[in-house]
């Protein structure tokens, strides 16, 4: 059983109108790994994540989340949709980190994060409080609790948003594009956080433009490019030698643009 | 830099040379057309005025003496009513529209767009007069199971009354806007929301309940609040079908009297007190969604009464910096 890895991507096809965003994509990703996509813009990778958790439904192909269909069943007659409340309950094995936070803002930092359990998990407000506060401070955020997310940094709102996915106590973690919208300073304090997350046994899916973070948390680089996998393997091999000419293009152009803006993680 | 004067003369000799360029005492930019346009707009009123006070025909001694008779203040409670009872409609179906609107049921959804696409695209007053005479249409109201056994039936005459005929009316044109209202203050809620409360597995109940709704209410207060203003002033049509509301009132009165100029004034007065009530209710509102935003609220006789008294409570003794929540 363990043997299993939690996610299965096979053959995975996404279009949009007459674009084929995902052209065949599969990979594994086992219990306790840290794997970090990397890719161009627009070659497909949020796209992938957001097909992990049914945000998108892929077009062919099929993605398993601990040998369960992720949006469809199996039935004698073939495989079914699922009704969205079914969805629901698959999605709360998983928790994402979006690029824009999507905090919600009518809502205090603390309820944003123990809205799920109670809603979702069922836990009662005092519990779902305690384990709010704990996570706050996981992040380093205790003391903000009761702000509202328009009052925090970018930074800070990443951190909440990384809070209110662990409070689903998720299986499997996507993290799309987190830094992305964040101001340079504002990285390292996300990125930390996550390394600390992927220290402590958290599988994780980072979809990410931060070469460094990668190279530091990392267990594993994708590189998915026009809506392929080209390169798969353990970090250093994939970030120092890399076999496929997309990816040594991909990294020279990378780390030129993270020299000279001076944004280098350690 | 330092000498022995920079002590004992500070601040003004400093300040002295600095006024030429610092911009905190600059004049204001000379705006000579606000001049050309108060000057005309004086004549202009002062014509009116006069025009108001001299022409016989306004026969302002019959406004005040019918301002507050019975029959005029029964009106305008009718009209009050008319309001309430046809926004309540208006507001609750419409929300159940839009919710069908957004369902996956694609029932519910024709259902939805082919109501919105009567009720909306047939003037307000032809849906009134259709209302009142729904008894040539259907001579017998009952309620039943539909080709089934009928519990409860009367003569429609007998129930649809003007008043029935309008609140009706007036709600189910009402609730066609409001569907469209609220639908676009559901489409106003940024995407990623939705993203977020599914990705930590909410139902689609409670993501529109508890996501998008709350945040829809900003987009969705001030056109209502526009719409309650105009079913105010829609509410007159119902005179048409003998509803006995301000305007007709008025109608009556003059219809004796012949004196339709003052009786007309009457109402407006009375139409104006409502709608500057409204407006007054609206700054708050406004104020309270646009929390965060930047965006002014507008201003007219009712809002510039609002401003002033939210004015005067701020200077109360209990002055506290803005909470925040």
């Amino acid at each position: 059983m363990s043997d299993l890895p939690l996610l299965s991507i096979r053959d995975l096809h996404k279009r949009y109108g007459t674009t084929e965003v995902l052209r065949g994509i599969s990979l594994d990703v086992a219990r306790g790994e840290t794997v970090a996509v990397l890719g161009a813009s627009g070659s497909g990778k949020s796209t992938m994540l957001r097909c992990v958790n049914h945000l998108e439904r892929p077009d062919s192909g099929s993605i398993s989340l601990g040998g369960e269909l992720v949006g469809f069943t199996t039935t004698r007659r073939g495989p079914r949709m699922l009704t969205e409340t079914e969805i629901a309950r698959q999605r709360s094995r998983t928790g994402m980190v979006f690029q824009n936070f999507n905090l919600f803002p009518h809502w205090t930092v603390l309820r944003n994060v123990t809205e799920g359990p109670v809603r979702v998990r069922g836990l009662d407000r005092s519990e779902a409080r305690e384990l709010g506060l704990r996570l706050l401070a996981t992040v380093g955020l205790e003391e903000r609790a009761s702000s509202y997310p328009k009052h925090l940094s970018g930074g800070q709102q990443q951190r909440v948003s990384i809070a209110r996915a662990l409070a689903m106590d998720p299986e499997l973690l996507l993290f799309d594009e987190p830094t992305s919208a964040l101001d340079p300073a504002n990285v390292g304090e996300v990125t930390s956080v996550m390394k600390r997350l992927a220290d402590g046994g958290s599988t994780m899916i980072v979809v990410t433009h931060e070469i460094g973070f990668a190279r530091a948390a990392a267990t594993r680089v994708v590189v998915i490019a026009d809506g392929l996998v080209v390169e798969d393997g353990p970090t250093q091999q994939v970030l120092d030698a890399p076999r496929s000419p997309v990816t040594q293009t991909f990294l020279e152009n990378t780390l030129y643009g993270a020299r000279t803006t001076g944004a280098n993680e350690r | 830099m330092k000498t022995a004067d920079a002590d004992a003369a500070p601040t003004t000799d400093q300040s002295k040379p600095a006024s030429r360029t610092d911009i905190a005492d600059a004049r204001r930019a000379p705006q000579p057309w606000t001049w050309v346009t108060a000057l005309l707009a004086g004549v202009l009123l002062a014509q009116l005025g006069t025009m108001m006070v001299r022409n016989p025909n306004f026969e302002w001694d019959v406004v005040a003496r019918h301002l507050f008779d019975t029959r005029i203040l029964h009106g305008l409670l009718v009209t009050c009513y008319l309001t309430v009872l046809a926004m309540a409609i208006g507001v609750i179906f419409g929300g159940v529209l839009a919710a069908f609107r957004i369902t996956a049921n694609p029932v519910l959804r024709a259902f939805a767009a082919g109501y919105i696409w009567v009720f909306r695209g047939t003037p307000q007053l032809v849906q009134l007069i259709f209302w009142f005479n729904i008894a040539l249409l259907m001579p017998k109201i009952g309620i039943g199971i539909p080709f089934g056994p009928v519990f409860w039936e009367a003569d429609a005459n007998a129930v649809i009354t003007p008043f029935f005929a309008a609140v009706v009316g007036l709600g189910l044109h009402e609730a066609a806007y409001q569907a469209e209202i609220y639908r676009a203050g559901l489409l106003a809620v940024d995407e990623g929301q939705t993203d977020a409360a599914r990705s930590i597995g909410m139902k689609p109940m409670t993501i529109f309940v508890k996501i998008r709704l709350p945040q829809a209410m900003r987009f969705i207060v001030p056109p209502t609040f526009s719409q309650i203003i105009g079913m105010t002033k829609a509410t007159s049509l119902v005179s048409v079908i003998g509803g006995a509301e301000l305007l007709f009132s008025a109608q009556e009165i003059f219809s004796d009297t012949f004196q339709t100029i003052p009786l007309l004034i009457v109402a407006c007065i009375w139409y104006l007190v409502l709608t500057t009530v409204l407006n007054f209710f609206q700054y708050f509102i406004e104020a309270y969604y646009a929390k965060g935003a930047t965006r002014a609220v507008p201003t007219n006789a009712g809002t510039w009464i609002a401003r002033r008294v939210s004015r005067l409570r701020s200077r109360g003794p209990e002055r506290t910096e803005a909470n925040p929540q």
